[in-house]
């Protein structure tokens, strides 16, 4: 019996381990013989979340049951009520992170308490402490098995919080010498497959990170963006190198147009035209 | 205030310090009547009336009766019957427009030939002048070889709006075998261009029979219409600068269409041109095409109109089934921006254009937000929007959260306001005119301090000298040409050439810059 019940466990476990939320009691009860009573079966439920092996949410009204590792499971057992309630707040907000004043607020801990308790389940590799791009003066905590999602990461541009410019300016000219030696116009997926290609980048980088690439170059004025029509009659968008110049433009091509002091400059005062030494320069650099 | 400076300047430049003084005077303290004007300026009486002379016949300056606002253009304003007062306002646009004028006498030249060039440049040069004495003049300086030729075309060039009518003059019979005083006895007379003002002319009967005034046109270069063919000139410049594909085919279509709206397309701030008709466009592109192999397709110029339309570019738009206006709008919004983006990446880079990229694309935004989105290092950002924002590029909007207004509370979102950056541009541009202009002035002083002779700087006493030959003098070629350099040293020849060659150089700057100018005003 004591055997046939481990094994009704393990089923219940095993169904209850597919999906992210878990499964409901209709489909533990699909995976388990036909033989099992409804009350047998809501023994096991209590078996299994007694000892902390069986986890209940409540989504879209419905009870699910989601299986929890036997390391985690051990650990958690371990856990006081304050630990347990924060813990299960950081796992409520996901791979998003949930700020310290946050927890504190909702679980209603002094901040000593809290500290301790964060500081404890640390400790026990339960959650793990991370700071967010955006806001780098909150300290956030998640689940220590978590990946951080690309929101707080800030995505591949970034390393260590910091925006990565060297690794984001080697895509760039690369991604640039492509389209500028393709005879024709790239799609996002001819870029993508160039760059992959190379082997530049260690992690995998997403279509929307190319487009976010290639339309930063479109902003530097280096490339335009067409729209085609493909062979099924959808348009595609497509890239090409392009130059925007204007010989009206002029401005920028004398000293005063790029000059810092411009404001300051008079015909009578301490910066004048008559003894500039940028158009000094300028006419001594263009001496034939 | 750039403006005005510049304006001074610019007269200063061309005609001396007491015509550059009367104008300043006349820009800054708005209309004045001649006795005010006497006041204001320090002059003598006598000076202020030669001044007004030749701003006058320049365009320059404009009287006008002070009650009826009656426009009349008249050598000697103050010598008008009637009694009324006349009241004298400086021409800006005018001014400005001078720094123009090598421009002008390049198109004749394209247009025109050499002759043309030399027309533009005597009417140019001396204001208004009639019929014959243009031809007199270039005649009388050696530079028109026949005046058939030379009657011929500018007959041709007053049918095609290149010379207009700026007036009349009345004048006794003998006094018409002399050019220089011809120009100075006009009596009145009204701008043909002024289309609110109707022309009016009185016949003025002189009693004694055999003096009998004759009623003579006179002419200047139609500087409005000339605009016109130079901002027609951009807008093809900047197609051909924007379309690849085929684009031999597409500009040769396009300037057929802007040759053929140009006599129309006189309002500056209109969203379109006047319509025109395909078959109309064909055979303007045929008429210019340089040889008849080259005839040019329906097949080939339905292409050309396709790619012109191109929601892409979006040049011109089809009304109905065979006609097309340019959207001249777009285009001049176009220019502006164009000249906006090589600015800001001239001043603050490639990081610069990309945050004024993405301000215009995205509208108001938080400086967090811009940082996350213009991919680059937080202190880079910063920097080069607070640049911008000193430059007056871009502006920040404060948007207080709290009733307080409290600052900590507040929202600041940056953004570009279009219309601000393309005034702060235009006075930029003006202000590094007046330098160019300063600078050219101060090596005209080198030159002549190292020629050794006062070339430059005329006499205060005019009335030795007639006005206008004085003012001609001034052209510091005809001066260079008439240089002995057999005389001077090594050392000091070498000096003078690196002198002729930065004088070129700010010359061509100016010119440069004019075009800056005229695209964000002009356009």
């Amino acid at each position: 019996m004591a055997t046939d019940k481990i094994k009704l466990e393990e089923i219940i476990l095993k169904a209850a381990s597919v999906g992210p939320y878990g499964v409901t009691d209709e489909e533990i009860r699909n995976s388990l013989p036909e033989n099992v009573a409804p009350n047998d079966r809501l023994e096991l439920y209590n078996s299994l979340l007694q000892r902390g092996r069986l986890q209940l949410k409540k989504l879209h009204g419905k009870l699910f049951y989601q299986t929890v590792e036997e390391q985690i499971a051990n650990k958690l057992q371990a856990l006081t009520a304050e630990e347990r309630l924060v813990y299960s707040q950081i796992e409520g907000a996901g791979n998003k992170g949930i700020w310290t004043r946050d927890l504190r607020n909702i679980c209603r801990l002094q901040q000593t308490q809290l500290t301790k308790v964060l500081k404890n389940l640390e400790l026990k590799k339960l959650v793990k402490p991370f700071k967010s791009v955006k806001l780098k003066n909150k300290k956030l905590y998640m689940l220590y098995d978590l990946e951080p999602s690309v929101d707080v990461t800030g995505g591949p541009w970034y390393y260590n919080q910091e925006f990565d410019a060297e690794f984001f300016d080697i895509l760039y000219q690369q991604t640039l010498r492509f389209i500028r030696g393709s005879s024709s116009a790239v799609t996002v997926e001819q870029v993508a497959s160039y760059i992959t290609s190379l082997g530049i980048s260690k992690e995998k980088l997403e279509h929307g990170d190319f487009e976010s690439l290639l339309q930063t170059m479109i902003y530097d004025g280096v490339v335009e963006k067409l729209y085609q029509r493909s062979n099924n009659g959808s348009s595609v968008a497509v890239y090409r190198s392009c130059r925007h110049f204007s010989p009206f433009a002029t401005l920028g091509d004398v000293p005063c147009g790029i000059c810092p002091v411009y404001k300051s400059c008079s015909i009578h005062g301490v910066i004048s035209p008559s003894n500039c030494v940028y158009l000094q320069r300028w006419e001594q650099s263009l001496d034939f | 205030m750039e403006k005005y400076i510049l304006c001074q300047e610019i007269i200063n430049f061309h005609f001396g310090e007491l015509y550059g003084h009367l104008f300043w005077k006349l820009s800054t303290c708005g209309s004045c009547s001649f006795r005010e004007l006497v006041k204001i300026s320090d002059l003598s009486a006598t000076k202020v009336k030669q001044a007004l002379a030749v701003l006058l016949q320049h365009s320059l300056v404009c009287a006008y009766e002070k009650d009826s606002g009656r426009v009349f253009f008249v050598n000697k304003p103050w010598n008008v019957e009637g009694g009324e007062e006349i009241l004298f306002e400086a021409k800006v646009e005018e001014a400005l427009l001078r720094l123009r004028f090598p421009r002008f006498i390049q198109l004749s030249r394209e247009y025109y030939g050499e002759t043309g060039e030399v027309l533009c440049q005597i009417l140019l040069e001396r204001g208004l002048l009639s019929f014959e004495d243009v031809i007199q003049v270039g005649i009388s300086q050696g530079k028109l070889k026949s005046s058939a030729a030379a009657d011929s075309l500018l007959h041709r060039m007053i049918e095609e709006r290149f010379v207009s009518v700026g007036g009349y003059e009345y004048r006794e019979s003998d006094a018409a075998a002399d050019p220089f005083k011809s120009g100075m006895k006009r009596k009145r007379w009204t701008n043909e261009d002024d289309v609110s003002l109707d022309r009016e002319y009185d016949e003025v009967e002189s009693t004694d029979e055999s003096r009998k005034k004759l009623q003579v046109e006179l002419y200047r270069a139609s500087t409005s219409f000339m605009n016109r063919v130079l901002r027609h000139e951009a807008f093809l410049d900047l197609v051909v600068h924007t379309i690849r594909e085929n684009s031999r085919m597409v500009a040769s279509c396009f300037r057929a269409i802007l040759s053929l709206v140009r006599k129309e397309d006189e309002c500056f701030e209109s969203e379109q041109s006047v319509p025109v008709q395909r078959d109309a466009v064909l055979d303007e592109m045929r008429s210019q095409a340089p040889s008849s192999s080259e005839l040019v397709t329906v097949d080939q110029l339905n292409e050309a109109l396709n790619i012109l339309q191109e929601e892409r570019c979006h040049f011109i738009s089809g009304i109905g089934a065979s006609s097309y206006v340019v959207e001249i709008r777009k285009l001049s919004q176009l220019l502006k921006q164009r000249a906006a983006e090589q600015l800001i990446l001239k001043r603050h880079g490639t990081s610069g254009l990309r945050i004024f990229h993405l301000l215009q694309d995205k509208g108001a935004v938080e400086q967090r937000q811009l940082l996350e989105l213009a991919m680059l290092p937080g202190a880079t950002a910063r920097e080069r929007l607070y640049a911008m924002f000193r430059d007056g590029y871009v502006v920040v909007n404060e948007i207080p959260s709290s009733s307080d207004y409290k600052s900590s509370r507040s929202f600041f979102l940056w953004s570009v306001d279009m219309s601000r950056l393309f005034q702060n541009m235009l006075f930029h541009a003006y202000k590094a005119t007046l330098n160019m202009l300063i600078r050219l002035k101060t090596l005209h002083a080198e030159f002549s301090r190292l020629v050794g002779s006062n070339l430059y700087c005329v006499s205060e006493d005019v009335e030795n000298l007639p006005v206008q030959q004085e003012i001609l003098e001034r052209h510091l070629s005809t001066q260079m040409s008439s240089i002995n350099y057999n005389a001077a040293s090594m050392e000091l020849k070498e000096q003078l050439e690196k002198l002729q060659q930065r004088i070129g150089l700010y010359e061509v700057s100016i010119l440069r810059l004019d075009k800056n100018i005229m695209c964000i005003r002009d356009i």
